[in-house]
């Protein structure tokens, strides 16, 4: 029966049908448009037609898309991690091997240098070359440092960043790598642990105020909430603004804005 | 995040900031998984499409043009890795729809009368060729507009236009003839 009717219906002007879906769609040009409502004012079958396309868009609109497997995005997620590793890892295996041989070097040093002090324990010089010892020690701790803060492995870098806390009057050099490492380590771990070493640095005004700044780039919650306290503590006046952004931020981590609050409240 | 364009974020991703693609991703798996599972791929390939589709735009982020629309770009890349996926499993024209399809409006829906419809929906749509559910998807399901559908399957607007009414007409035909009887 159905296909009977469509028959006696058939309209002959196929160059205009073929644009109803079109026309439906808004997708026709304004002439287009024009002569595609001239032609359904006087045929019934286009018409029809139309009225028969709009039903199935809608039905099509109303039917509802399927959910993705739940674990869909973590597996996504894992594979960006796993891409982003590999990368980092050529880079450092040359340094690999060069921070080994530094270490190597060191042991040798204290080995000689501690004979030499064995040897001839009640000199005069004794108390100077201590001294000059001592200072060459934390030459090295500097340069074993600088090598071990490029490594792939997070453990590394935070030796790296426990060598820094023990140099006494580090350069200006180390206090940079650790900002960098503060900025952009990728381990939260060693993030937290750059801050820390810096702490014994803020001393200095530039040191403070890098840490300020940092602030303001770091994403996570218990690094924030670190750095929050330790500028606190430091009396640094210029977080304030980036504390008040916190406080006012939706985004930001319940506890973060809580502790901003209250450092407000000391800081003002 | 949500303020950022899908153009802002793919910019960042293609500077570096890799890990920003899973908010892309995010955003855009359920409509790509439906383009695949839609067009007759089944279930799990379609999961495995799409996190191919994603892992190609990590690969050749640096390709992707500043301010180039994202989703023409994804739903071109899509539409090539099916294509692939197709040419080896050797199933053209005539794949079925997945049976996910039938049996989810079975279980998710409590309108018998709404069930109805969307079966011979589907079952109309498993009755025409996958070039033509294709284009139906990108236009109806995905709300593309023509000359970005004409951009992504390489042809040209006045194309599409007779294309898709080819298409739906033969969606058309066997709508009405299965809700008819």
């Amino acid at each position: 029966m159905t296909t009977q009717k469509i028959n006696t219906m058939k309209c002959n002007n196929t160059q205009i049908n073929a644009l109803l879906t079109a026309y439906l769609d808004k997708a026709l040009t304004p002439e287009e448009t024009i002569m595609v409502e001239a032609h359904l004012n006087n045929c019934s079958a286009c018409l029809h037609e139309l009225q028969e396309i709009r039903n199935i868009q809608q039905q099509i609109e109303q039917t509802p898309l399927i959910e993705p497997p739940e674990d869909a995005e973590k597996r996504f997620r894992q594979m960006l991690e796993k891409q982003s590793k590999p990368k980092k890892r050529s880079i450092t295996i040359t340094v690999d091997f060069s921070w080994k041989k530094i270490a190597a070097a060191i042991i040798i040093f204290l080995a000689g240098a501690a004979t030499a002090l064995l040897i001839q324990p009640n000199t005069e010089t004794s108390r100077s070359s201590l001294a000059s010892l001592e200072n060459q020690v934390s030459q090295m701790r500097q340069v074993l440092m600088a090598a071990l803060i490029k490594n792939d492995s997070p453990s590394d870098r935070l030796k790296a960043v426990q060598y820094a806390e023990q140099i006494s009057k580090p350069s200006p050099e180390v206090t940079n790598i650790l900002l960098e490492t503060l900025n952009h380590d990728p381990s939260v771990n060693v993030r937290l642990a750059a801050a820390n070493a810096l702490q014994e640095f803020a001393i200095h005004k530039e040191v403070r105020t890098a840490l300020a700044e940092s602030l303001q780039q770091q994403s996570d919650p218990m690094l924030q909430i670190v750095l929050i306290k330790m500028l606190v503590q430091l009396h640094e006046q210029s977080v304030v603004p980036t504390l008040q952004q916190f406080s006012h931020d939706e985004e930001t981590h319940e506890m973060v804005k809580k502790e901003a609050e209250e450092a407000l409240t000391v800081l003002l | 995040m949500d303020w950022l364009s899908d153009e802002d974020i793919m910019q960042e991703v293609k500077q570096g900031n890799t890990d920003l693609l899973a908010l892309l991703f995010h955003r855009h798996h359920k409509h790509l998984f439906n383009f695949f599972l839609q067009t007759g791929v089944e279930y799990h390939h379609s999961e495995d499409l799409m996190q191919q589709v994603f892992y190609r735009i990590l690969k050749y982020r640096n390709s992707y043009r500043e301010h180039a629309d994202f989703r023409k770009w994804m739903f071109t890349i899509a539409r090539n890795i099916m294509r692939k996926h197709f040419e080896t499993r050797k199933r053209h024209q005539e794949q079925d729809l997945p049976d996910i399809l039938l049996n989810f409006i079975e279980n998710q829906i409590n309108n018998s009368d709404e069930e109805e419809k969307i079966k011979i929906l589907y079952t109309a749509l498993e009755n025409i060729p996958a070039q033509d559910r294709e284009l139906i998807n990108l236009s109806r399901f995905q709300g593309m507009k023509y000359e970005d559908i004409a951009e992504i399957t390489g042809t040209t607007v006045g194309a599409i236009k007779v294309k898709m009414h080819r298409a739906i007409k033969k969606l058309r035909d066997h709508y009405f003839q299965k809700a008819d009887q």
